[in-house]
């Protein structure tokens, strides 16, 4: 397990994208994300790749990173093809054999859902690639500040992403060492029957929260005696910086989107 | 909210993250391994009770959503959110708070059938069935096959349910842990 080492998916590079502010970045993907529900057709989804291969050259990320991405949506791609090509009617029957009908409306209606489901996964990709993970809880902390109104404690939540991503690999560590010693007392996860597996969690978790939970209340104790109060407003040491050029990214969405419904009125 | 409160938020969510990285356990008579991330939501709610709780898992899913593979399976990122099981993530802070909704009524009288019921209501059936059914709105399936494809998840939830109720009313009749989280 220590093979995963939680650096996410971030590349490093020197391109466009990557100098844009990350609050420019969240916003356009999570519009241009909401603009792929509304692509149908072979025209819409042809626009939509096309600007997907525009992000992933201005971001210098090469095509089989997003290939790469893909990899854990491809057993549920497979699915709903399957799914759309035996259950969907309509159209051209190209297949009436017993129990399995196949019709044409169904295999389109496979192939849009799919390419929903790739091109969604690209684009979220392009973004995970080209900025990194600190600034997107600085971006998240931003874009949901007006949810204090609604006493959500949001200047709260960015100490909260921080605290929890230091303390991943020392959990990591942690439970690796627990799973060693118990497994030199005997206890053994792989091997018995079903209780047994289940009742073998238990020497794993409940050490594992203890030592946990105290280290966490050290942590409280040190912070507190450094001056840190969480219900004061605080100044940051990590800025985000808006410029021109992401004003131009938001604006350039509307012309994407535009195009897309012009495409999709005039019916091609 | 004061600076421990603060503290065992993160290190809950630190938590459910750590558990989506454990390999899959293998199960006998069951096809699928077992992932333990859903253990971690039960659990969020069962420690933290329905505020932190709730709040700890929102915290793991803006991590996944920034792009962290903390999901179980490895996957992370925004796109997630969009795909066909945005539904069970969006759920997961209202399993948790309505887990530490019940935690914190009988806080002082908690045992394993408060917990495992609990849990195995609005964690397995609510979770299952009505995430199943949003998974069928996003891939387009009609509700009906989207309902029975839900049986298909439970007795693996239902076993993770067992486990979480174990661990939970282990922990919080344990007097020193008990002591850490008042």
């Amino acid at each position: 397990m220590k093979n995963k080492l939680i650096i996410g998916r971030y590349l490093p590079n020197n391109s466009v994208i990557h100098h844009l502010d990350p609050r420019a970045k969240v916003l356009f993907v999570f519009m241009f994300i909401i603009l792929i529900f509304f692509a149908h057709s072979f025209a819409t989804f042809g626009w939509i790749i096309l600007l997907i291969l525009v992000f992933m050259f201005l971001a210098k990320i090469k095509f089989w990173f997003l290939i790469k991405g893909l990899t854990p949506i491809f057993i549920f791609t497979l699915f709903t093809f399957a799914m759309h090509i035996f259950f969907t009617h309509g159209g051209t029957r190209l297949v009436d054999y017993g129990i399995i009908k196949i019709d044409s409306a169904g295999i389109l209606e496979g192939i849009f859902i799919s390419l929903r489901l790739i091109t969604i996964v690209m684009v979220a990709t392009i973004m995970t690639l080209s900025t990194s993970p600190i600034d997107l809880t600085d971006a998240f902390e931003k874009l949901l500040t007006p949810l204090k109104w609604f006493k959500i404690p949001v200047h709260q939540l960015s100490m909260i992403m921080s605290i929890a991503l230091r303390f991943i690999p020392t959990l990591m560590d942690e439970l690796d060492k627990i799973i060693l010693a118990q497994k030199s007392r005997g206890s053994e996860l792989s091997s018995g029957g079903l209780m047994t597996r289940i009742k073998a969690f238990i020497p794993l978790m409940i050490p594992l929260f203890i030592s946990a939970f105290q280290r966490a209340e050290e942590l409280a104790i040190a912070m507190e005696v450094r001056g840190y109060d969480a219900n004061v407003k605080r100044t940051s040491y990590r800025k985000l910086q808006w410029r021109m050029a992401d004003t131009m990214c938001l604006i350039s969405f509307i012309p994407i989107a535009v195009v897309l419904f012009v495409l999709k009125y005039i019916g091609v | 909210m004061n600076t421990r409160n603060l503290v065992y938020t993160a290190l809950m969510t630190a938590i459910i993250c750590v558990l989506g990285l454990v390999p899959g356990i293998p199960l006998p008579i069951m096809p699928v391994p077992i992932v333990l991330q859903n253990i971690g939501i039960f659990l969020a709610g069962m420690i933290l009770g329905k505020k932190y709780g709730t709040l700890s898992v929102i915290v793991f899913l803006l991590l996944a959503a920034a792009g962290l593979p903390v999901l179980s399976g490895g996957r992370g990122g925004i796109g997630v959110f969009a795909g066909p099981s945005a539904g069970f993530l969006f759920l997961y802070p209202v399993v948790a708070f309505g887990i530490g909704f019940v935690r914190d009524q009988y806080f002082n009288k908690i045992n394993f059938v408060v917990l495992f019921v609990t849990t195995l209501v609005i964690g397995v059936l609510f979770l299952d069935i009505v995430g199943t059914i949003i998974m069928g709105f996003i891939i387009h399936i009609p509700v009906s096959k989207a309902f029975l494809l839900s049986f298909t998840f439970m007795p693996g939830d239902i076993i993770k349910a067992i486990i979480a109720s174990l661990i939970g009313v282990t922990l919080l009749n344990h007097s020193r842990f008990k002591s850490l989280i008042q």
